[in-house]
């Protein structure tokens, strides 16, 4: 699959958010340019926004040179290309459990964080979601590994 | 003989003047001596107002939206002392009503499917300061909710298109006085499409003394869950 395909098969996705005429334009610009990547791997995922109201939309995919990991919000576009041989560690931590509060509810906590550390260890792509997304982060960060072997 | 007979038929008419202006004199007194027993009343009273002013509790009551309480992540950290510890959310969720965010997800969850984090989080939260002199022990919150679906979802998906909420929110704290603060997170806001939320209520000092909180209004839309996917 290529750049292209893979943003016309999310763009139902990016509506959901809300975007902006400015951001949808933006978004077939990031399309057009990506035309010639072949992808190896990607994941997506529909997040909180961090930097304000609403929803954000957040695409990692990367081929045999780059790491791209694309953000967008009702307003703003983070567009971060890495290089994939600058990687030096990919990390899966999972969070599972239950805790008791005071009146004594229960909250479930659910997480797992992927994070690729590059350029040194103080330089880092982090996503966050649900468990039951391991199988496909485990993949993504096993295909990376190879593809930086390689 | 003549000036007798002028002094004896003018006599009466200067004395009536000077008993006139006795008269006038005595009520002006009288008026006098009522304004100053008044303003004297109404300066004690001021006194009074002011002094007990100085004793009360004053409450400022802002509202806002906090994203997360973090107290479960592990991964938050602060450094106290060139030491790395985990850090501690002051946020209190004792007094976080849990049902109608819940109902709510259950209704939309399988109209939108999205992941639960979405469905949870941006807490309506209270943030009460006390700039007066008496510590505040007790605050009684009158919280209305009302939840509006759009109009598609609500006719496609047979849902009302509004509901509202009425609960009321005990909290028992000590504020301190002069600048204490506490927030109060009240209802999580993720799972609603639209909502407007009203606070009224009354708060109460150490003493016991009652005051009144005024109306606020806060309202959000998640517009995520107003078109159907």
């Amino acid at each position: 699959m290529n750049g292209q395909q893979l943003f016309e098969q999310l763009y139902e996705n990016l509506l959901i958010i809300g975007p902006s005429e400015k951001n949808l334009v933006f978004y077939n610009e990031i399309k057009m340019s990506i035309f010639n990547i072949n992808i190896i791997d990607h994941f997506y995922q529909l997040k909180k926004n961090d930097k304000g109201e609403g929803l954000a939309f957040e695409i990692m995919f990367f081929d045999n040179n780059y790491i791209y990991d694309i953000v967008f919000t009702r307003t703003t576009v983070d567009y971060i290309t890495v290089l994939i041989n600058s990687v030096n560690m990919a990390f899966v931590e999972t969070n599972y459990g239950q805790i008791k509060n005071e009146k004594g509810e229960i909250t479930i906590i659910d997480k797992l964080q992927f994070s690729i550390s590059y350029g040194g260890d103080l330089r880092t792509l982090v996503y966050v979601m649900e468990i039951k997304r391991f199988s496909e982060i485990h993949r993504i960060k096993n295909n990376l590994l190879n593809t930086i072997q390689k | 003989m003549i000036l007798l007979q002028a002094t004896q038929e003018n006599a009466p008419v200067w004395r009536t003047h000077l008993q006139d202006g006795n008269q006038i004199a005595q009520i002006i007194g009288t008026v006098m001596v009522v304004i100053y027993v008044i303003y004297t009343y109404k300066t004690f009273k001021q006194i009074k107002k002011q002094t007990d002013y100085q004793q009360d509790a004053y409450l400022k009551v802002e509202n806002s939206i906090v994203k997360e309480i973090n107290d479960q992540d592990p991964s938050i950290v602060t450094i106290i002392d060139n030491r790395i510890v985990q850090s501690k959310n002051s946020l209190t969720t004792k007094y976080l009503r849990k049902d109608i965010p819940q109902k709510m997800m259950e209704v939309l969850k399988p109209i939108f499917k999205f992941d639960d984090n979405l469905f949870e989080g941006n807490l309506f939260t209270v943030n009460l300061t006390n700039y007066g002199n008496a510590e505040v022990n007790l605050i009684n919150l009158n919280v209305c909710l009302l939840v509006i679906n759009s109009k598609e979802v609500a006719e496609r998906k047979m849902l009302r298109e509004r509901d509202t909420h009425n609960f009321k929110v005990k909290i028992e704290e000590i504020i301190g006085r002069n600048g204490g603060k506490i927030k109060i997170p009240i209802i999580s806001t993720a799972s609603f499409p639209t909502y407007t939320i009203t606070i009224t209520g009354e708060y109460y000092d150490v003493r016991n003394k009652k005051y009144h909180i005024h109306e606020s209004v806060t309202s959000g839309q998640n517009e995520h869950f107003l078109k159907l996917p």
